[in-house]
């Protein structure tokens, strides 16, 4: 995998799980399930952010 | 909008397609899998969830040779967008914050192929380890009585379903336009590549040939700074215009080596590297550029611990 297809794949990995977290958060009732859905949108940019620091080479991304 | 109108339609229909289809999937499954009080059969669900996931990893990820770390890109991806599913579509709350673990732990090891050692650590300690144990705890401590049908009902699940979707949709769909874009720029980066291996100033010639009767580097400083695409780091933009005036005099001096020189001094700050110490580096970084953040975090872990420790005393003396 060249470096701006690995961006992108890891872009798209980041952007289904804060999608999934979303409906998660808009969907569930229970108020722990909630948590966890808002915890995993953050699993998402924590991706997103991991992504884009690997490709610009420094570490804030 | 305008982005939708500088094309034309049906290059808008054609890249168009492979993100409709898993994400379409997708919506089907994750609406029939969430919680119903009458649910529709699961297995239905769990083909077109199946289907949805293949069809993601053949059509969105680009992928390259088999070595290991597509393989393994594939496979904690594959876990993790897998996980995420059953914890949303979970109804036992336990479960799904087991399937959360799951995610974490997936996530960590993308963290740790993408060269961040240090926060794969840290959050194996305190998300798998800390948080979700103690999400167990208050699971199994606190809904022993009452039992309510709240984990077997969801708040509008296709209205919600159709939000995220409809999301993810446009995100992939910017993205997919992005990275074409920006599609210019990496090949002409990979003709450096293959230029800076050549064995003869007319090999390197032959390599450097822009796709229109251009000078190369004029070129590449074109697409580089067109500001379409993935941006370009403004040193990059810099080195490639310092490279283009150089090399002229270069191509006259005739000197294989010195040429050779310049085009690995651009291929290798076009492709940066990490610092390998990066414990130490992320602690410099945090107390020099983000120490103002750094302090305002620890400011309110310490409000949000005075809080616990309040709730908790008060609660003790109303009991006692």
């Amino acid at each position: 995998m060249s470096a701006p297809d690995m961006l992108f794949n890891y872009l798209v990995v980041g952007a289904i799980l804060f999608a999934l977290g979303m409906i998660g958060f808009l969907a569930r009732r229970n108020l722990i399930v909630m948590f966890l859905s808002v915890e995993m949108m953050l699993q998402g940019v924590a991706v997103n952010l991991v992504a884009f620091a690997r490709y610009h080479g420094n570490l804030q991304g | 909008m305008a982005l939708f109108l500088d094309i034309p339609f049906p290059d808008l229909a054609r890249g168009l397609w492979p993100i409709a289809l898993p994400v379409l999937l997708g919506l089907a499954a994750v609406c029939l899998l969430l919680p119903r009080p009458r649910g529709y059969p699961g297995l239905t669900g769990a083909v077109l969830a199946g289907a949805a996931l293949l069809a993601a990893g053949w059509f969105l990820i680009r992928g390259g040779a088999a070595d290991p770390p597509t393989v393994l890109f594939y496979a904690f991806a594959g876990i993790a967008v897998t996980a995420g599913g059953l914890m949303v579509t979970q109804r036992n709350p336990a479960r799904a914050a087991l399937s959360f673990a799951l995610v974490v732990l997936a996530t960590c090891g993308l963290f740790l192929l993408q060269a961040a050692p240090f926060l794969m650590a840290a959050t194996v300690i305190v998300y798998a380890g800390a948080i979700v144990v103690t999400f167990l705890f208050v699971l199994m401590l606190a809904q022993q009585a009452g039992k309510s049908d709240a984990d077997h009902r969801s708040r509008e699940p296709v209205l919600a379903t159709t939000a995220g979707f409809v999301l993810l949709g446009a995100v992939l769909y910017v993205l997919n336009l992005t990275y074409e874009s920006s599609h210019e720029f990496h090949d002409m980066l990979a003709q450096v590549y293959s230029a800076k291996q050549a064995t003869s100033i007319a090999e390197i010639e032959s390599t450097l040939r822009p796709p229109e009767k251009e000078e190369f580097f004029a070129r590449l400083l074109f697409v580089a700074g067109e500001g379409r695409g993935v941006p370009v780091p403004a040193k990059l933009v810099e080195k490639i215009r310092w490279l283009g005036s150089e090399w002229p005099k270069l191509r006259a001096g005739g000197d294989l080596d010195s040429m050779k020189a310049a085009l690995d001094d651009l291929d290798r700050s076009s492709r940066p590297s990490l610092p390998a110490a990066n414990v130490g580096y992320l602690g410099r970084l945090l107390f020099t550029e983000y120490l103002v953040a750094v302090e305002l975090g620890g400011t309110l872990l310490l409000v949000a611990t005075i809080g616990a420790i309040a709730i908790t005393s008060r609660r003790t003396e109303e009991t006692s």
